[in-house]
């Protein structure tokens, strides 16, 4: 403005000398550009406070776009995938779960599949309804063939016996409850006895002979003189034997075989005979069953 | 409105009961939630209630029982009425005077199972008998005086005129 209010000469003394440096610029290069680096270094400072003013105030209104406006849609993704994890958690233990019942399923089925008698699959789904009775209640009942006396056995041995029924439940009691026995054999000695519940929750075997050389470690099976068990099925371990002086009989303790706190599922043994039975008379229809019947 | 409650006591609670037991068994013992129901309803509704709700809960009950069929019948029956007739001659007892009442019921059931599961099996000591029964002491009485509190502030237990 001052430049256009000045007399003509001094515009024109103004002009020449920006002229002539524009020309000076052009063909000076390594000269002016000292000069103007000198020149331009305070002006620089000085804007480099406004310019970083305008860096803050851009980048905080970046984070402030970044870490809320723009967070809009990731807090609903994150929402989102939470309850997917979640489901996909469920998911993934209802899965554990359902594999390693078709593996107990597998094994149950293995071992009906070898043994010598008919029995009915079935669930326990729940306990006795009382503290008193150690018993089991199974999802099978009448309508399954399921009756009072039956035995009741997993692969790893004796559970207990079938004690009422119902068309749809059956109550097990357990081979630990002291209203339960079986008789059994012990199975390196031979010899008999009966397999008793105790209060605590073990299994006593009465009756063992007392010249028997009978021995801790020693299996205990069952001897097939009980209705519903078959011979030969595990029901525990001894762990001490107990000889009284002037006793008749000497006693053992047995620790069952069957873990009672993890059943899931049982084997109601429906008939011990009809297998055998059968395979009986299959033998004896064969040349060679006829043979050795003569 | 009544009957829908009962209905729901009768045919809920015993299964309700087993499946209580299925966790209780691993640590000794579990309360009996239908002694405790009938004890209250016998208590806020009078002896009859308490009765018939008790043979009715009690034959539920035994159906999901190892032990013979009348027992929990006879005992929940029992209970039914007696703790009518407490709550007829408690009535608006505090529910700290219900302590006794319920704790006694509930030995007494312990007792009659004690003989009855445990007839001619001289090995069912005492000291078992005591690890099974002791829990279950504890818990009925706890349970039943918790909700005879927490019932008590809404409904005035029966008296002689209610029951008629």
């Amino acid at each position: 403005m001052y430049l256009f209010r000045s007399t003509p000469g001094a515009r024109r003394v103004v002009v020449l000398f920006l002229a002539l440096l524009l020309l000076a610029l052009f063909l000076l290069p390594a000269q002016t550009r000292s000069v103007l680096q000198q020149v331009s270094q305070p002006l620089a400072w000085l804007v480099s406070f406004p310019l970083e003013g305008f860096a803050a105030t851009r980048q905080r209104v970046t984070e402030l776009w970044d870490g809320y406006i723009a967070l809009q849609d990731v807090r609903q993704d994150n929402g989102r995938l939470r309850r997917e994890l979640e489901l996909l958690r469920g998911q993934n233990t209802a899965l554990r779960e359902a594999a390693a019942s078709a593996q107990r399923l597998e094994g149950l089925l293995a071992f009906k599949t070898r043994s010598n008698f008919e029995s009915v699959a079935g669930h326990v789904i729940a306990r006795n309804a009382t503290n008193w009775y150690r018993a089991l209640v199974l999802d099978v009942g009448d309508r399954d063939g399921v009756k009072p006396e039956m035995g009741v056995v997993t692969p790893a041995g004796v559970v207990g016996r079938v004690v009422k029924t119902t068309p749809h439940t059956s109550i097990v009691l357990m081979i630990t409850d002291p209203n339960n026995a079986v008789t059994g054999l012990i199975q390196r000695t031979r010899d008999e006895g009966l397999v008793e519940g105790t209060a605590r929750g073990q299994s006593r075997m009465k009756y063992i002979p007392l010249l028997s050389t009978v021995r801790e470690g020693d299996a205990v099976v069952t001897s097939g003189l009980t209705g519903g068990f078959p011979r030969g099925l595990a029901i525990g371990v001894i762990t001490q034997i107990n000889k009284a002086e002037g006793e008749l009989f000497q006693s053992a303790e047995v620790v069952p075989e069957v873990d009672f706190a993890k059943l899931d599922e049982v084997l109601v043994i429906t008939s011990v005979h009809a297998l055998q039975e059968e395979a009986r008379v299959a033998q004896s229809q064969t040349p060679a069953g006829k043979g050795s019947g003569r | 409105m009544n009957g829908l409650l009962y209905a729901a006591l009768i045919f809920l609670l015993p299964p309700l009961q087993a499946m209580v037991m299925g966790a209780a068994h691993m640590v000794g013992g579990g309360p009996d939630l239908c002694l405790v129901a009938v004890c209250l309803v016998g208590l806020f509704s009078g002896e009859v209630r308490g009765i018939l709700l008790g043979l009715a809960i009690g034959m539920v009950q035994d159906s999901l029982s190892a032990g013979d069929q009348w027992l929990n019948l006879a005992t929940k029956g029992v209970a039914g009425l007696l703790a009518g007739l407490v709550g007829r001659h408690l009535a608006g007892a505090t529910p700290s005077a219900m302590i006794g009442p319920i704790a006694g019921l509930s030995l007494a059931s312990c007792l009659v199972f004690v003989g009855a599961s445990g007839a001619g099996k001289p090995f069912l000591d005492m000291l078992s008998a005591i690890r099974i029964a002791a829990p279950e002491l504890v818990l009925d009485t706890v349970l039943g005086v918790g909700a005879y509190w927490f019932l008590s502030g809404r409904r005035r237990p029966a008296t002689g005129f209610d029951a008629r």
